[in-house]
């Protein structure tokens, strides 16, 4: 899946992520909601983003039908495993979670989970993408340091 | 979209399979090959009693227009023009003057026909193909002014045994000075590009693959260089050209008259005689020719549609085949900040 973000670059959600996000899709009652990061590249000499891929919950996260938690630690070693290997150059570039909708926008308090983010210390980036899955569909989401979030539209 | 890395790649991969117009190794298979044919001349003529006719060479092909590429699987080809000094009067068929030159090679390890437009000798080695050399032969008119190559085959009804006008030196120059600088450096990189897809897509499907010189002309007549800014750099967009030119040749295809309706693709030499350069070319090659280029097109289409480098690399490398270089996605991304990973809870 391709998007496109304002400024002309895009973002790549590549197979192996997609797969693996698509997985967790809450398409029943008895799904319960999951999360977890996005790890990829900035293409060099470009404004274009792969994410190439994505973890999924693991034992330590709180997963119930409507919240999910995510626990840093495990989450963070396979980040930080996946940024050595790839010589620096796979990193965090942000994360995805579930929604019971179908074709899902994010709740206030997604929004502000995000926004905190950005306003956390250390800020590596003026910017991260977020995902959310929802039951149909899937939505891709750049949000700003300065607050603004913009969704970004689907190219193919 | 314009990637700079899809770029370096292709012209990495234009460095790996451009066959230099200095190459040692082909320059002494000719002439090595030329001093038999004097030798051998000389031995069938003198053993007949007769004068060995004297010849001048002519170097041909895509060694001398600076667009040859090596081959993916080993078997070199060589071209070359041989110019008798004898009369199209005196010997009206050709085919009798190919003949002079398939006797005088014949040998070990030697395998020589007589083609409609040259006379092809292969080399095996350890019992493989190692390579070929085409020999055209010409002839020039008494006054020096024209040439004629000679067409046929021994089976050939006396109508198709023909000296052809044909304009070999006029040819080279148009395509060694057509373009400028580094889009004449393009020019040749996107014919080696036509050609790598040529080896690759025919010897998969076993059809006859269009002649090199077909698409070095269709290059000379519908190449456009396309270029992107980058950071107020110029820089050449080998993938959109070649894309580009792709495009052209398929929107040629066109049904017209020559003798039959016939739908082709069309490209005209630009020299003396002016004819079809993919004239031999029976319908059903045509046909397999368009679903090919359609084929390629697609794939360029895709390549050039890909985010990530890896995979357009990849693409192109079904394409160009197994030479063609993949770049570790780890030297494809900026070096990023280690990350940092936050609790985080969405409800």
């Amino acid at each position: 899946m391709i998007f496109r973000q304002s400024n002309g670059g895009r973002v790549k959600l590549a197979t192996p992520a997609l797969e693996r996000i698509q997985g967790y899709r809450q398409t029943d009652e008895k799904k319960l909601a999951a999360g977890g990061l996005l790890l990829g590249r900035h293409v060099k000499g470009t404004d274009d983003y792969v994410v190439d891929w994505a973890t999924v919950p693991m034992m330590r996260d709180t997963r119930q039908r409507r919240a999910f938690a995510l626990d840093a630690f495990l989450h963070q070693r396979e980040a930080e495993k996946l940024w050595r290997s790839s010589g620096g150059t796979c990193g965090l570039l942000g994360d995805w979670h579930t929604h019971r909708e179908a074709d899902p926008s994010p709740s206030r308090s997604d929004l502000q989970t995000w926004r905190s983010k950005l306003k956390g210390e250390p800020v590596t980036s003026p910017f991260l993408f977020f995902v959310i899955v929802g039951s149909e569909r899937l939505g891709l989401w750049q949000a700003f340091a300065n607050n603004r979030v913009e969704r970004l539209a689907l190219v193919n | 979209m314009y990637s700079p890395i899809v770029q370096s790649q292709l012209m990495a991969f234009h460095n790996l399979i451009r066959l230099d117009e200095e190459n040692q190794i082909l320059r002494e298979k000719r002439d090595q090959l030329l001093e038999r044919l004097q030798r051998g001349l000389r031995r069938d003529f003198m053993a007949k009693g007769k004068v060995p006719p004297s010849f001048s060479t002519l170097n041909q092909g895509s060694y001398a227009m600076n667009t040859g590429i090596t081959p993916a699987d080993g078997e070199f080809d060589i071209d070359v023009g041989v110019v008798f000094e004898i009369s199209r009067r005196d010997f009206p068929d050709p085919v009798v003057v190919k003949a002079w030159v398939r006797d005088a090679l014949a040998g070990p390890n030697t395998k020589i026909t007589i083609r409609n437009s040259c006379v092809t000798v292969s080399y095996v080695k350890n019992g493989n193909p190692y390579y070929h050399v085409d020999i055209a032969v010409f002839c020039p008119s008494s006054n020096g002014e024209q040439m004629y190559i000679g067409k046929g085959r021994e089976n050939s009804l006396e109508k198709s045994r023909n000296w052809e006008p044909a304009d070999p030196k006029g040819l080279i120059k148009l395509i060694n000075g057509h373009r400028k600088g580094d889009e004449a450096a393009q020019f040749r990189r996107v014919i080696r590009y036509l050609k790598s897809w040529r080896d690759e897509t025919f010897k998969k499907t076993g059809n006859a693959a269009p002649v090199g010189i077909g698409l070095t002309v269709a290059a000379y007549h519908w190449f456009q260089p396309q270029t992107r800014t980058v950071e107020k750099t110029q820089q050449f967009d080998d993938l959109a050209t070649l894309r580009a030119l792709v495009k052209q040749m398929l929107d040629r295809f066109s049904d017209g008259f020559l003798g039959l309706w016939e739908y082709r693709l069309r490209v005209a030499l630009p020299v003396a005689p002016k004819t079809d350069v993919f004239a031999r070319m029976s319908l059903k090659q045509m046909k397999d020719l368009e679903t090919e280029l359609k084929t390629l097109l697609a794939s360029l289409s895709r390549a050039g549609a890909e985010v990530d480098p890896v995979a357009a690399c990849e693409i192109l490398r079904t394409v160009f085949g197994q030479r063609f270089p993949i770049p570790k996605p780890s030297t494809t991304g900026k070096r990023l900040a280690a990350p940092s990973v936050m609790p985080t809870s969405y409800s």
